[in-house]
């Protein structure tokens, strides 16, 4: 049986294939597939973080689910102050910025033994000349007191002293409230000779 | 007539004839002890249902107990069914669109009685309590690798078959039988490694049963069915397939996608992996609509035509309920529906559509249409072709609608916290008593196939006998 034969034979007998090609519409839908199907990850799968289990969404709210220590939870409050409102000046590297507000890493200030004077800082705002690490500014702070509360203002000041090289015993709420009381009557921001008396250690 | 005697001719059937005698012998008992083992797994699908309802009966028998009754049931049916019922299609197949004979078919029948020790060894394994407790793949490890490596030695056969083609050109059935001979080596390879061998930890090994269970279903019996499909439905019509590139098309997606959904929505995994699992699932979509559509598109017109024969009744029908168990896959995929259905009849009522409904009556099309032609003899009774047919059908849809409805109820009545658990299993009842009316059919059903291909097997045997005498 020749070649010929034989391929006529397939045609004559087994079924073969057409050429028509695969519809456009049917592509397109493949895209619109993949679409969905980036967007149902996006919002499912967790950010693929392998400890993200039902019924959690992403990490963060497994973080928020697990017991803290008083510390941790309090450093944690901290973090959403500063990034809600101190990050703005100070940046979110800590570092600060020229003409806008001094550094948080490595100040002398944030990390005194003791945190009686930037309570005050943060309580009644600053102004006027101040060194920071061996470089003057002179700008200004407003106050903080009337927008957040002994807790919150422990925790950012318990953050700036325990995040990213920073290393400083944690600010309690109790430390807030008595200065907050002892100063009372303070109507003016905090100059930093103003601050010299106040004990750092 | 026997076909090594008849002289080369020009003739299509004598040429088809010739090269198909080949694999007589290997047909015949791959098909055979397929239908065995299918009808085996029905009586064993019997008897867990009549169990559900009746858990007084055969309650002395630790040997048949629920949990080893179904899980035998299951691998009956993928495994001596399923499998081997795939292998002979397959190997048909081969020959026949390759137009040469099978590579070595003594090799090929040896392996294939290799292949039923194998499953028997694991029956009586399970039967004894020795199961491996990982869902659809309880046999032991003794049995799962004899299994394996016979296996092995019959796909190389048929690999060895597809590469001495004498005909050069592809038609889609030949990749997607090919494709499902590899990944079942695979599959079965990695769950016997990482299972079996050198177990993972914890939960990983419910994940890499799933992926094992769900590619065993989709790809490895999916594709032998859509092998099935594609090949008869053109072919009986008389029709050309309607497209090449869109068969392409629908083989690389659903390999692709196919093979990654499996992991339950409420599993205890990582979120991503069951987010992945859905969205695998969601996009069988894409073949599922690309082999509807070119299948009809290949259909169109001759509709009339489709209940012309038994082979493609069946072909025709399997693939319905390809369809029916491949969407409500999808369905079940969505968190919304899954968290009602996970864990309920739903999901049975699934799995045996897939089983018994799609790939099992693809299967027994490609038998009806190949055996006579293969052996050169007649279906003994036409009568019990048709009763195979409409009991497998009536079965595989009483069953289905009871536990697809049954398993909805449940997963609804779950939701409530109020309802205490034997509560919610006393209200499904009715349903599970509907599904054994199903069961009872399907075993009836399955006695017919079996009787008519025994008294087939008998009169070949009968003519050899005369052959050889004169
Ligand atoms: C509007 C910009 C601005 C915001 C917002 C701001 N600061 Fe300041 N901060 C400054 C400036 C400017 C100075 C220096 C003032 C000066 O020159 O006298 C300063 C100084 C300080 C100092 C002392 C100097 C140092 O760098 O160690 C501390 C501590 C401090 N800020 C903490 C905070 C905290 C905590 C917050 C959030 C509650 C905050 N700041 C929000 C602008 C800002």
């Amino acid at each position: 049986m020749s070649q010929n034969d034989k391929q006529n034979l397939r045609r004559d007998n087994e079924p073969s294939a057409g050429n028509s090609s695969v519809p456009m519409w049917l592509v397109l839908l493949v895209g619109l597939f993949f679409y969905w199907g980036a967007m149902y990850l996006d919002q499912n799968a967790g950010g693929f973080n392998s400890k993200v289990y039902h019924p959690f969404g992403n990490y963060e709210e497994v973080d928020a689910a697990q017991p803290k220590d008083a510390n941790a939870q309090l450093i944690a409050d901290g973090k959403r102050v500063f990034n809600s409102t101190c990050s703005l000046c100070h940046q979110p590297h800590g570092m600060g910025e020229v003409g806008k507000a001094p550094p948080l890493v490595g100040s002398e200030w944030v990390l005194a033994p003791k945190p009686d004077r930037i309570i005050r800082v943060v309580l009644d705002g600053l102004q006027g000349p101040i060194n920071v690490k061996g470089t003057e500014w002179n700008l200004a702070m407003a106050s903080w007191k009337g927008t957040f509360n002994d807790h919150q203002i422990a925790a950012v000041l318990s953050y700036i002293r325990n995040n990213w090289d920073n290393k400083a015993p944690a600010v309690t709420e109790e430390q807030v409230k008595a200065i907050r009381a002892k100063e009372k009557a303070r109507t003016q921001p905090w100059t930093a000779q103003d601050l010299q008396p106040i004990a750092e250690r | 007539m026997n076909a090594t005697t008849t002289h080369p001719s020009n003739t299509r059937n004598d040429v088809v004839a010739g090269v198909e005698s080949s694999c007589r012998l290997p047909l015949m008992v791959l098909f055979i002890s397929a239908l065995s083992w299918l009808l085996l797994a029905t009586v064993f699908g019997l008897i867990a249902s009549l169990k559900f309802h009746m858990p007084q009966f055969l309650a002395g028998t630790p040997n048949l107990t629920y949990g080893r009754v179904t899980a035998l049931q299951a691998d009956c049916a993928l495994y001596g069914f399923g499998l081997q019922a795939g292998m002979a299609f397959i190997l048909w197949l081969f020959v026949r669109l390759g137009r040469t004979p099978v590579a070595s078919s003594l090799m090929l029948t040896i392996a294939a009685s290799f292949f039923n020790f194998a499953i028997t060894l694991g029956v009586v394994g399970v039967f004894c309590g020795d199961s491996t407790g990982f869902q659809n793949f309880e046999f032991p490890p003794y049995a799962a690798w004899t299994m394996w490596i016979s296996y092995i030695v019959m796909g190389v056969i048929a690999i060895l078959t597809y590469s001495n083609r004498d005909e050069q050109q592809t038609y889609p059935s030949q990749w997607f039988g090919l494709t499902s001979l590899f990944w079942f080596a695979w599959i079965c390879a990695t769950a016997l490694l990482l299972l079996l061998e050198h177990p993972v930890r914890g939960v990983v090994q419910s994940s890499i049963n799933w992926w094992y269970v769900h590619n065993l279903h989709t790809i490895v019996l999916g594709f032998t069915g859509l092998a099935a499909i594609f090949y008869f439905i053109p072919k009986l019509l008389g029709r050309q397939l309607f497209s090449r590139q869109l068969a392409l098309f629908a083989f690389w997606t659903l390999a692709l996608f196919g093979s990654w959904g499996a992991v339950p929505n409420g599993a205890p995994l990582p979120e991503w992996i069951p987010a992945m699992s859905t969205v695998g699932i969601v996009l069988t979509a894409i073949p599922i609509i690309a082999i509807v559509l070119n299948i009809w598109q290949t259909i169109r017109g001759h509709h009339e035509r489709l209940d012309s024969s038994w082979p493609l009744k069946f072909t025709y029908v399997g693939l319905m309920f390809w369809v029916i168990a491949s969407v409500q896959l999808i369905v079940g995929a969505v968190p919304s529906v899954s968290s009602l259905t996970d864990f309920t009849w739903f999901t049975v009522a699934q799995k045996n559509l897939w089983v018994y409904g799609f790939f099992a009556l693809t299967m027994f099309g490609a038998m009806y249409y190949a055996l006579p032609r293969v052996m050169g003899i007649e279906w003994p009774s036409p009568a019990m072709i048709k009763a195979h047919f409409w009991l497998t059908f009536l079965g595989v849809v009483l069953s289905y609608i009871a536990l697809l409805v049954g398993g909805i109820a449940q997963g609804y009545l779950l939701t409530n916290p109020q309802n205490s658990f034997a509560v919610i299993l006393k209200t499904t009842l009715m349903a599970v008593r509907v599904s054994t009316l199903g069961d009872l059919l399907l075993v009836v059903g399955q006695f017919a196939g079996l009787l008519n291909l025994v008294l087939l097997a008998v009169r070949a045997a009968g003519r050899e006998l005369k052959i050889s005498k004169s």
